[in-house]
């Protein structure tokens, strides 16, 4: 096997332990929503973290549908806050989610 | 004649799969030694043990974020000196001119190819050791 495609071999492992996080952050995700929707504002700004480091690293792995949607929910969050925001919110985290469960369930990971 | 190769990388980010990529990445540069830690604050007591050529900053981290550790780094003499380049998937033009204003001598956006990382770090190195002996 050449340095190249046991480099390719390495990260396609860590893609797959990526998954797996990602898949954990995904209950965190749904608790900030729920906090945002109490009108607890400070939990938009750690949505929109939370999306942006996906949004960036998810590509990385090969997950493009998981970094777009993830874009797409830090873009929701930098939207001006008002009564809506919760509900944009949730409909966003709702696809990443979809696609997160997709790539993981993809690659196996229950 | 100083050497003016690229010896040593720290590399700074929260996520630790982008962290693991980072090290294979560059560990395929011939020589380099790379570095690799979590934190800003955790790379400000790093900084003087290991006196990297440079330093790679994730923006967006808990804590203290990639703009004020290059802020820290500037008040620090033994640290003021190493050039930045920040890593971030916030890399829209009016972004990356802010990071530019900031200090950073390049920004490298995330996604990246990790088969070319260490290729573009080493481009970065080349305009860094031209600037230097204008």
């Amino acid at each position: 096997m050449s340095e190249h495609d046991e480099l390719q071999q390495k990260i396609a492992d860590i893609g797959y332990r990526y998954l797996q996080r990602t898949l954990g952050e995904l209950g965190g995700l749904r608790e900030l929503i729920v906090r945002v929707g109490t009108g607890d504002v400070a939990a938009v700004g750690e949505v929109q973290r939370l999306a942006h480091k996906v949004y960036g690293s998810g590509s990385m792995f090969g997950f493009e549908t998981v970094s777009e949607r993830a874009h797409a929910l830090e873009l929701a969050a930098l939207d001006p806050v008002d009564e809506s925001v919760a509900q944009r919110l949730e409909t966003c985290a709702l696809a990443l989610d979809e696609a997160v469960r997709a790539a993981a369930h993809a690659r196996g990971i229950q | 004649m100083s050497d003016a190769s690229l010896h040593t990388v720290l590399y700074v980010d929260d996520e630790p799969d982008i962290r693991e990529i980072v090290q294979l990445a560059l560990g395929l540069v011939p020589g380099l030694s790379v570095h690799i830690c979590e934190s800003g604050a955790r790379a400000l007591e790093l900084l003087p043990q290991i006196t990297p050529d440079l330093v790679l900053l994730d923006v967006m981290m808990p804590g203290m974020d990639g703009p004020t550790t290059l802020q820290r780094m500037r008040e620090h003499p033994a640290a003021a000196h190493i050039p930045v380049v920040f890593v971030t998937a916030k890399a829209m033009p009016q972004e990356v001119a802010r990071f530019k204003d900031l200090g950073a001598v390049a920004v490298i956006p995330k996604p990246f190819d990790p088969m070319q990382f260490g290729q573009q770090i080493l481009v970065i190195w080349e305009g860094v050791r031209r600037e230097r002996t204008r």
